[in-house]
C-alpha cells in the first residue's frame, strides 16, 4: 500500500466512477469494493470527503472526492 | 413504500440532532412514504411526530431504541421495537417504563416471561442492529430471538459509511439467512440533513463529558447519519430484499396515536346514572346555597349561565372532569387544606357553584367563553392553588383515589436557553469551570435572544479570541433543542384507563411518577390534566387563621368576609401593604397611591394593571386618569361600551380582547379565542398581519368604518405580552383582600404566619421591622419558649407579640429543634449546664450559636458567658466516663473569666448572623450622627410636600435593587431605616457615575423628592456609601438586598468569623 494524495480526474457513469485519469494514464473501474465518508471538524476546515475503494485496470485504488480539493487518489494497493 | 425505520429525534436527549417536525419534512422531501421515530428508551416525540406526519401526508411509525446486555459477557446488542397497532404501542410503553425502572435490559428479558413477553408478532416488530456491536453479539442475539417464533424479528442492516460497511452488512445478511430470519434496511439516522452533524457531535461531547478536541468512539466521523433517498441508498446497499422488507413493515404498522376523543378521569358516578346527570344534580343542589345572598337579578342570570355551561360541558364530554376536580377540592377542604381555583376556570358558574373557584362570574362580569366554548380543541385548564405546605397530601390522596397506574405528573421538556447553552458549549470547548461560570453569568438567564447580541459581554470574559466565534456557533446550534425531561410544577394527569396504554411513566429524581409528554402533548393524547399548584400565601392564610383561633378562640370566617371593610381598604390605600399578596412590591405600592382602590373591583383591576401587557401597552396611566376623574371616559365605538364600560374604556383583560373580536369584529368564538391567544403572545408577525385583515374586514362587514376598525385593532393589538384574564385577576384579588384583611385585623398572627411561610419578596429583617411598625413586638428565639414555628405570645403590654421559633437560629435544624422541645417537655431547663447535659446529641457549635443568639437569656443573661459555659461543660462531659452517682455542677465560678458584655453593635451583628434579623434596626444606632448631618429618617419625608420638589438626603439599608427591562436603564433602590422604606430612582447617568457605590449595602442618597398621596420617592442625583459619611459601620450583612440575611450570613460567615473571634 502506498500513500499518494495526488489529484486525479474521474469519469462518472450514473453518478458512479467509471474511469480514472492519473499521471496521463486512463484506467477503467472494474468494481467498487467499498464506499465511506468522513468530515472534518465542524468548527474548523469543515471538509467533506467521500471515499471509494475501487478495482481498476491498474490495481486497487482508494480515491476520494473532497468539497475543498476535488478528486484525489489517496492510496494505491499492491 | 420506503421510509426510515430507525430514526432518533432530538428527544433522544443529547443524541438526536433534529426535531420530529424537521425530520418529517426532510423525509417527505427525500420521497419517503413513512418515517419511524425510535428514540432511546422513550416515545417522547410520538405526538409531535404523528402530528407532523399527518400534516405532511406521510405515515408516522412509533418505536423505541433500546440496548440489551447479553448474558455474562460484556457484549450488548441494539434493538428497535416498532408498534404495529395500539396493543403494540401499549407494549412499547410498558417496555419503556420497565427500562426507566431497571435502567437496562438483559437477555433474561428476551426469554419467555420477560419484559419482551408482550412484544409479540401481531403487536410489534423487532429489528436487531449491527450498530456498534461485535458480530458475535449480533449473532448471539439473533440466535436467541430466532427461536422465539411468536416474535416478528428482522435483522437490521445499515450502511454506516465507515470502511468495510458492505462487508459487515454481508456478514449480517449471511448470519440472518442461516437462521431463517429476514433482513431489513434500518439506516441509523440521528439527524435530518448533513449539516446537523455538528450539533449531533456537540451533543455527544456534552453527554459524554468530553471536549470537542478529545476522541471518543461514539463521536461521528462523518455526516451521513442523515435521512437519504431510497435511490441513494440502493446504490450503496446491494441487498434488494432489505428494501422489500421496509415496504412490508411500513404496511404492517398502522397505528394512529392521536384520538379524536377525551379520556376523562374516572369520576364517582352511581350505577344507572350518567356523569352529566350527576353534575347537573350537584350544581342544582349547590346553587341555592351559593346564591342564597345574591339579588334576584344575579340569581336569574346565574341560572341561565349555569344551564348554558352544563350543556356545553356535556357536549364536550367534560362532566367527569368537573366532578373529579370538585371531588379533589372537597376532599382537600374536608381535611382543612385551603384551596382556591384560579385562571380561566373562574369564568365558570359551574366551577363557582361547586366551590372550585371563589368569585361569582355574574357579579364580576366574567366570560365563560374564555374558559370553554363549543369550538374549543382539547381539554380546558382548571388550575387550583393549594396550601403549599399540604399540597403533597392532596397529591398522595389523588394517587390513592384514582390509582397509581392512572395518575402521574405532566412532564416539561427542558430545552436549551441561552445561559444553559453557553455553559454546556463552553465546557465542551474546554474552558475551565471558572471561565464557564463567568461566561454563563455574562448573559441574562431565561432569554432566547440571539447569542450574537451578547458578543461584547462574552468577549469581556475571554477576550476577542477565535474560540469565541466557535462558542457563538455552538450556542446557536444548541438553542431550542431539548436537554432533558423535567417535571411540571403541578399538572397531574388523571385517566380512567391505566396510563401505560397511552404513555410510558418514569420516575423523577424525587420519586414522582412522570409521563413522557408535556402539557400540550398530554392534551393532544386526549388526556386530562389538572393543575395541583402550591401557593405559599394560602398556607400563610391558613396558618394565620389557626393562630387567631388558637389564641382568641374564634376562627375568622375568611371565605365569607364582606368585601367592603373600610379599614382594610384604608390599609391598601395607604400603601402599608408589605406582606400583602400581589400588592407588596414598590411598583404596586406606587400604583396603589395613584389608583386609591375603594372597592373589590378596584382590586381586580389593580392586580391586572401591574402586568407586562398593560404596562407595555401604555394602559395604566389612561386608566388611572379616568378612574380619578382627571380624564373623560370615552369609547372608540359605541359597540365597545358594554364590553369596556367597567374598565372605563381601557382594554385590561384577555376576556375583553376576545369579546371585541367576537362582537365588534364578528369573529366566531373559536376564531376570537385564537385571536386573543395570538394577540397575547404576539408570536408571529405574518399571522398577526393576516389576523389584522380579518379583524378590520369583519368589523367593516358589521357597518364599522375602516378608520375606526383600524383604530380599535391598534388598541387591541397593544395588549401584548403577559396580561391577566379577568377571572384570574378576580381570583387573585380575593386573596389580596383576604390577606389585607388579616393584616389589618390580626396583624400579629398574620405577620407570624407570613414569616413562617415567606410567600413574599422581602427579607426577614424587613418583615420584622414591618411588624414593629404595626406595633407588634418580635420576641427573640428562646430555648424555654420557642417552638418549631412562629407563634404568638402576650407581651409585657398585654398585646400579641411574635415569638421566633428555634429553627430561626442558624444551624438549628428541625431535628435539633425537636430534640430541644421533647427534652423541655420533660422539665424546663434550669441552667446552661442543664441544657448541655440534657442535649448530648446536639453539637457544641449549635449550642454555642443558641447561646450567642441570646436564646439562653433567662438561664444566663450574658450571651458570652453562656457560650463559654457551653464549651466548658461539653468538654468535661466528653471526658467524664460514666454518669456520676451524685451530680455536682461541672462549672464553677473560676471556670468563667470576666468577659466584656456585648456592645449594641456586636449584639446587632450576632443577631444578623445567628437569627437572620436584628432586634433593633441598624440605623437606630447611627441616628444621632445622621441627624447632625441632616440625613432625614425616611418617615419624615412623608410629611414634606412633593410639590415643592425639595432636595433631600436620606440613608438606609438597601433591601431591594431592581432594574426591570422595561425601565430603560433606571435602577430602583429601596432603602429601609427604622421608620420605613423608600423607593429611590437612579437615572442611567447617575447609575453609571456611582456604579461602585451603588453596590454597597447601606447608602446615603440625595435627590429630588417626588410623591403622590402618602407615597414618596426620590430621584437620585448623588450617592454615598454610608460608612464614608458616618464612619466605622460594619453591622449589616445584607449586601445582597432582598435576600434572606440568614442565608447571606451563612455565606459571609467566613468574613464575619474574624469579627466574632475578636469579640469572643
Amino acid at each position: 500500500m502506498k500513500l499518494m494524495m495526488e489529484p486525479i480526474d474521474v469519469g462518472l457513469n450514473r453518478n458512479q466512477p467509471s474511469i480514472i485519469c492519473w499521471r496521463g494514464g486512463t484506467y477503467d473501474v472494474e468494481q467498487i469494493l467499498d464506499t465511506w465518508s468522513s468530515r472534518g471538524p465542524w468548527w474548523g476546515s469543515d471538509e467533506r470527503r467521500s471515499y471509494l475503494l475501487l478495482v481498476t485496470t491498474s490495481g486497487v485504488m482508494e480515491i476520494f472526492h473532497s468539497n475543498l480539493s476535488g478528486w484525489m487518489l489517496s492510496r494505491m494497493f499492491d | 413504500m420506503f421510509g426510515s425505520l430507525h430514526t432518533r429525534s432530538h428527544f433522544s436527549f443529547l443524541d438526536g440532532g433534529s426535531s420530529p417536525e424537521v425530520l418529517a419534512e426532510t423525509a417527505q422531501a427525500c420521497g419517503h412514504a413513512a418515517l419511524a421515530i425510535t428514540d432511546v428508551n422513550g416515545v417522547y416525540a410520538a405526538v409531535r411526530h404523528q402530528r407532523a406526519c399527518r400534516r405532511l401526508g406521510i405515515k408516522g411509525l412509533i418505536g423505541i431504541d433500546c440496548s440489551v446486555a447479553l448474558g455474562a459477557t460484556t457484549g450488548r446488542v441494539d434493538l428497535t421495537v416498532l408498534a404495529r397497532n395500539a396493543d403494540g404501542y401499549r407494549a412499547i410503553c410498558r417496555l419503556s417504563t420497565w427500562l426507566h425502572e431497571h435502567h437496562a435490559l438483559s437477555d433474561e428479558q428476551l426469554a419467555p416471561g420477560g419484559a419482551f413477553d408482550d412484544l409479540v408478532a401481531d403487536r410489534c416488530i423487532i429489528i436487531v442492529h449491527t450498530l456498534s456491536t461485535r458480530s458475535e453479539d449480533v449473532e448471539a442475539a439473533l440466535r436467541i430471538l430466532s427461536g422465539r417464533t411468536e416474535l416478528c424479528v428482522y435483522a437490521g442492516i445499515s450502511h454506516d459509511a465507515r470502511p468495510w460497511a458492505v462487508r459487515r452488512m454481508r456478514a449480517m445478511v449471511d448470519c440472518a439467512r442461516g437462521m431463517g430470519l429476514r433482513i431489513v434496511l434500518a439506516q441509523d439516522v440521528r439527524y435530518a440533513g448533513r449539516d446537523a452533524y455538528a450539533v449531533h457531535d456537540l451533543m455527544i461531547c456534552i453527554r459524554e463529558g468530553i471536549t470537542i478536541h478529545q476522541p471518543h468512539p461514539l463521536r461521528p466521523v462523518h455526516d451521513r447519519n442523515c435521512l437519504r433517498s431510497e435511490q441513494d441508498l440502493r446504490t450503496i446497499v446491494p441487498f434488494p430484499e432489505a428494501f422489500d422488507a421496509v415496504d412490508e413493515i411500513i404496511r404492517l404498522c398502522d397505528f394512529d396515536l392521536l384520538p379524536e376523543h377525551i379520556t376523562p378521569p374516572g369520576a364517582r358516578v352511581p350505577e344507572g346514572r350518567t356523569s352529566d346527570e350527576v353534575l347537573r344534580q350537584m350544581c342544582q343542589d349547590a346553587f341555592d346555597r351559593r346564591y342564597a345572598r345574591a339579588v334576584a337579578a344575579t340569581q336569574q342570570r346565574a341560572r341561565e349561565l349555569l344551564e348554558h355551561e352544563l350543556q356545553v360541558i356535556a357536549e364536550l364530554q367534560l362532566s367527569d372532569f368537573f366532578l373529579v376536580v370538585h371531588e379533589v377540592t372537597e376532599h382537600a377542604r374536608s381535611r382543612g387544606i385551603r384551596c382556591s381555583g384560579r385562571g380561566s376556570a373562574a369564568n365558570s358558574v359551574v366551577a363557582y357553584v361547586l366551590g372550585i373557584t371563589g368569585v361569582c362570574p355574574v357579579e364580576h362580569h366574567l366570560l365563560f367563553e374564555r374558559f370553554l366554548h363549543r369550538g374549543r380543541k382539547g381539554t380546558p385548564d382548571i388550575d387550583v392553588d393549594f396550601d403549599s405546605e399540604r399540597r403533597g397530601e392532596v397529591i398522595a390522596w389523588m394517587e390513592e383515589r384514582f390509582g397509581l397506574e392512572q395518575t402521574a405528573m405532566t412532564a416539561t421538556i427542558i430545552t436549551y436557553r441561552l445561559r444553559m447553552a453557553i455553559r454546556d458549549a463552553a465546557k465542551a470547548l474546554g474552558w475551565p469551570e471558572e471561565t464557564v461560570r463567568a461566561l454563563s453569568k455574562a448573559v441574562p438567564g431565561y432569554t432566547n435572544n440571539d447569542v450574537g447580541i451578547y458578543r461584547a459581554e462574552l468577549a469581556a470574559v475571554v477576550g476577542d479570541v477565535p474560540m469565541l466565534d466557535i462558542l457563538l456557533k455552538s450556542v446557536q446550534l444548541l438553542i431550542d433543542h431539548p436537554r432533558h425531561l423535567g417535571q411540571h410544577s403541578g399538572g397531574m394527569v388523571l385517566s380512567s384507563k391505566p396510563l401505560e396504554m397511552l404513555t410510558p411513566v418514569q420516575r423523577s429524581a424525587n420519586g414522582v411518577a412522570v409521563v413522557q409528554f408535556d402539557k400540550d402533548d398530554v392534551e393532544a393524547l386526549g388526556l386530562v390534566k389538572f393543575d395541583v399548584l402550591g401557593l405559599r400565601m394560602l398556607a400563610c392564610i391558613s396558618e394565620c387563621c389557626e393562630l387567631v383561633a388558637r389564641h382568641t378562640g374564634t376562627m375568622p370566617e375568611i371565605d365569607d368576609l364582606p368585601l367592603d371593610d373600610a379599614k382594610t381598604f384604608e390599609t391598601i390605600r395607604s400603601g402599608r401593604t408589605l406582606g400583602i399578596f400581589q400588592i407588596e412590591s414598590q411598583g404596586q405600592i406606587h400604583l396603589l397611591a395613584k389608583h386609591q382602590p375603594e372597592r373589590f373591583s378596584d382590586l381586580v383591576t389593580e392586580v391586572a394593571l401591574f402586568r407586562p401587557g398593560p404596562l407595555q401597552g401604555g394602559m395604566v396611566h389612561p386608566y388611572i386618569a379616568r378612574r380619578r376623574g382627571k380624564e373623560p371616559v370615552t369609547f372608540p365605538h359605541p359597540d365597545l361600551e358594554p364590553i369596556l364600560s367597567d374598565t372605563l374604556g381601557i382594554v385590561l383583560f384577555q376576556e375583553q380582547v376576545l369579546e371585541i373580536a367576537h362582537r365588534f369584529a364578528g369573529m366566531t368564538l373559536e376564531e376570537a379565542d385564537d385571536f386573543r391567544s395570538l394577540v397575547s403572545k404576539n408570536r408571529d408577525r405574518h399571522l398577526m398581519a393576516a389576523m389584522r385583515d380579518r379583524f378590520v374586514q369583519g368589523a367593516c362587514r358589521r357597518g364599522v368604518d375602516v378608520a375606526t376598525a383600524e383604530e380599535v385593532y391598534e388598541i387591541v393589538s397593544h395588549f401584548v405580552g403577559y396580561g391577566f384574564c379577568r377571572s384570574h385577576a378576580a381570583a387573585f384579588a380575593k386573596i389580596v383582600y383576604q390577606s389585607a384583611w388579616l393584616k389589618t385585623h390580626h396583624t400579629a398572627a398574620y405577620m407570624a404566619a407570613f414569616m413562617q411561610h415567606r410567600p413574599g419578596m422581602y427579607n426577614l429583617m424587613t418583615l420584622e421591622e414591618e411588624s414593629r411598625r404595626w406595633g407588634v413586638q418580635i420576641l427573640p428565639c428562646h430555648i424555654q419558649h420557642s417552638g418549631m414555628r412562629y407563634d404568638l405570645e402576650v407581651d409585657s403590654h398585654g398585646r400579641m407579640a411574635i415569638r421566633k421559633p428555634l429553627t430561626a437560629m442558624r444551624s438549628v435544624s428541625q431535628d435539633i429543634a425537636r430534640q430541644i422541645i421533647w427534652e423541655r417537655a420533660r422539665a424546663p431547663f434550669s441552667s446552661v449546664e442543664d441544657v448541655v447535659l440534657r442535649l448530648p446529641q446536639v453539637p457544641r457549635d449549635t449550642l454555642e450559636v443558641i447561646a450567642m443568639a441570646g436564646a439562653m437569656h433567662d438561664l444566663e443573661p450574658d450571651a458570652r458567658r453562656a457560650a463559654w459555659i457551653v464549651g466548658v461543660v461539653r468538654q468535661r462531659q466528653s471526658k467524664a466516663a460514666d454518669e456520676p452517682l451524685l451530680r455536682v455542677s461541672m462549672v464553677c465560678e473560676e471556670d468563667v473569666p470576666n468577659l466584656p458584655e456585648l456592645r449594641a453593635q456586636e449584639r446587632l451583628a450576632y443577631d444578623y448572623i445567628m437569627q437572620g434579623a436584628a432586634r433593633v434596626h441598624p440605623m437606630t444606632l447611627y441616628r444621632r450622627s445622621m441627624m447632625s448631618m441632616e440625613i432625614r429618617p425616611i418617615e419624615t419625608l412623608r410629611r414634606l410636600s412633593p410639590d415643592a420638589k425639595l432636595t433631600v438626603t436620606t440613608a438606609g439599608i438597601v433591601i431591594l435593587r431592581q432594574s426591570p427591562p422595561t425601565a430603560n436603564g433606571m435602577l430602583f433602590v429601596t432603602l429601609e431605616d427604622e421608620s420605613g422604606f423608600l423607593q429611590c430612582v437612579v437615572p442611567p447617568q447617575v447609575r453609571e457615575r456611582f456604579r461602585q457605590e451603588l453596590r454597597s449595602s447601606a447608602l446615603v442618597l440625595r435627590g429630588t423628592l417626588h410623591g403622590i398621596g402618602s407615597w414618596r420617592s426620590i430621584m437620585v442625583s448623588d450617592v454615598h456609601v454610608l460608612t464614608k459619611v458616618i464612619g466605622g459601620y460594619h453591622g449589616h450583612l445584607s449586601y445582597a438586598g432582598g435576600q434572606d440575611t440568614l442565608e447571606v450570613g451563612r455565606n459571609r460567615m467566613e468574613s464575619s468569623a474574624v469579627v466574632i473571634t475578636g469579640i469572643v
